[in-house]
């Protein structure tokens, strides 16, 4: 299915599963299971507002798209995107994940994501057919998070752990999260950061806002700076030295800002920082990064500075982040006439397999 | 060589800046060995040798979930007043990226002299 000879991997593609799907992977004397057959079998995606916004008229993330007839809610809908898309491989992550930001106790983001690893195991997720799948990673339980890596990080449809980056305090450098890397280091398995915080009024880590526009801007960016700032600054490339992280669903323009933002922050107070040994950019230089959302630019030649100063085009993995509106095609990279048709294969499809070793 | 000072005119941990062929130059007094670096950061040209002097912090990757264990080492960094980027005295290397450098001198002590190479 690939595009002129270049294998296309989707390596951030939703799947819109309700907790209602996955009901029957929650065992029949677990009160668990009411509370999810509950949940609604119309609705496909989060809440973004109680009230209705023009952008969202239901109130619901999804769906938005309306260029393509597919109901990605079922196995024959994943199959029937790869064929109209030509991926050759597509990295599916939970749709409900979304709501992680909004829980503030720990059992709600355990249950799913047990039941959501059971659910795509058995009905979606298929390596032999390029369909791939995260754990969604219940961060709020760190402990039963390792144990939920540790059973199924051998399925080999399983090629990552997604951290939904939405609001979560203390960020993920904090050493109460150090089980999930530990875990994920042990299985080989790379860590998705992947960012998530916007409704109409607030974006998690600030609110007052009136448009989904500004904190679908703000939020999704503001998750992975404060990730990607207090991973690097508790040191957690040191302590999980062969550990892959992957950054998602925030574009290309933030990576150089913070790396040298970073920099100057870390050469006058790197004694605070005490188990970094490089400066905050070589850390961020190894890290992987999504490119969906690529941004508008007047010129797309802006973009070949901004891939060169984080590090290069090996250090990023096409995304279309289908079915949301700020979806990517992979024509998006296509475009970027600066890359060579090597590097362009590289964004499109060869550097994830090689990150995810599929 | 060029005397900038006698033994006993700089204690342990301290410094004085000292101009020589209109280059000002820190000189420091470590454990009682004399160490010499050039007034000037790399960074924006700052009087790095005035700044205060202490030991520098380092931390052992610690046990999972534990935080890190801080201590002080051996080494004794400067650090500059206008911005803060700290110095190894003995090597003049940056203290957290070591391919950032600001010159050193040799030092000489002599009879009770100080003497610098500049």
């Amino acid at each position: 299915m690939a595009i002129g000879g270049k294998t296309i991997f989707d390596t951030d593609a939703h799947y819109v599963e309700t907790l209602y799907d996955i009901v029957d992977y929650i065992d029949d004397n677990d009160p668990w299971k009411l509370k999810f057959e509950y949940g609604s079998t119309t609705k496909r995606s989060v809440p973004i507002s109680f009230w209705p916004s023009l952008s969202r008229p239901d109130g619901y993330n999804y769906p938005s798209i309306k260029r393509r007839d597919v109901d990605f809610n079922t196995r024959e809908g994943v199959v029937q995107l790869m064929e109209e898309m030509s991926f050759d491989k597509i990295l599916l992550l939970s749709e409900q994940i979304l709501t992680f930001a909004m829980l503030e106790e720990d059992k709600r983001q355990t249950k799913f994501a047990e039941a959501y690893t059971r659910y795509m195991l058995d009905k979606i997720a298929d390596a032999d057919d390029g369909m791939y799948m995260s754990i969604p990673v219940p961060y709020n339980d760190p402990e039963k998070a390792a144990d939920l890596i540790d059973d199924y990080a051998n399925e080999k449809a399983i090629i990552g752990a997604c951290v939904l980056t939405a609001r979560i305090q203390p960020p993920m450098g904090h050493r109460k999260y150090d089980p999930i890397y530990d875990a994920c280091q042990r299985a080989d398995l790379p860590v998705l950061f992947h960012g998530g915080s916007a409704t109409l009024d607030n974006f998690g880590w600030l609110s007052g806002f009136t448009t989904i526009m500004e904190t679908h801007a703000l939020g999704f960016l503001f998750d992975n700076m404060a990730t990607i700032a207090n991973v690097v600054s508790q040191g957690v490339p040191e302590k999980f030295p062969k550990l892959d992280f992957v950054f998602q669903e925030t574009g290309l323009f933030w990576i150089p800002m913070m790396m040298y933002r970073m920099d100057m922050e870390y050469l006058r107070m790197q004694d605070e920082a005490i188990l970094m040994r490089r400066r905050p950019s070589e850390y961020m230089k190894e890290f992987y990064y999504g490119t969906q959302p690529l941004e508008i630019v007047p010129d797309k030649k802006y973009f070949k500075y901004v891939i060169e100063m984080l590090g290069g085009p090996e250090r990023l993995m096409y995304a279309s982040d289908y079915p949301h509106e700020d979806f990517d095609d992979p024509s998006a990279i296509n475009e970027l006439t600066f890359l060579t048709e090597e590097e362009k294969a590289g964004i499109l499809g060869k550097n994830a397999e090689e990150v995810f070793g599929v | 060589m060029i005397e900038v000072c006698k033994v006993g005119d700089i204690n342990h941990g301290e410094s004085k800046v000292v101009k020589v062929k209109g280059v000002e130059v820190g000189i420091f007094n470590i454990d009682d060995e004399y160490y010499a670096l050039l007034n000037s950061c790399n960074h924006q040209r700052g009087p790095v040798c005035t700044g205060d002097i202490r030991r520098r912090v380092d931390g052992d990757i610690p046990e999972m979930g534990r935080p890190p264990n801080e201590y002080f080492t051996e080494d004794y960094v400067v650090i500059c007043p206008w911005h803060g980027w700290a110095y190894d005295i003995k090597t003049g290397s940056h203290a957290g990226d070591p391919d950032i450098k600001i010159p050193t001198y040799d030092v000489v002590v002599k009879d009770q002299i100080v003497y610098i190479d500049v």
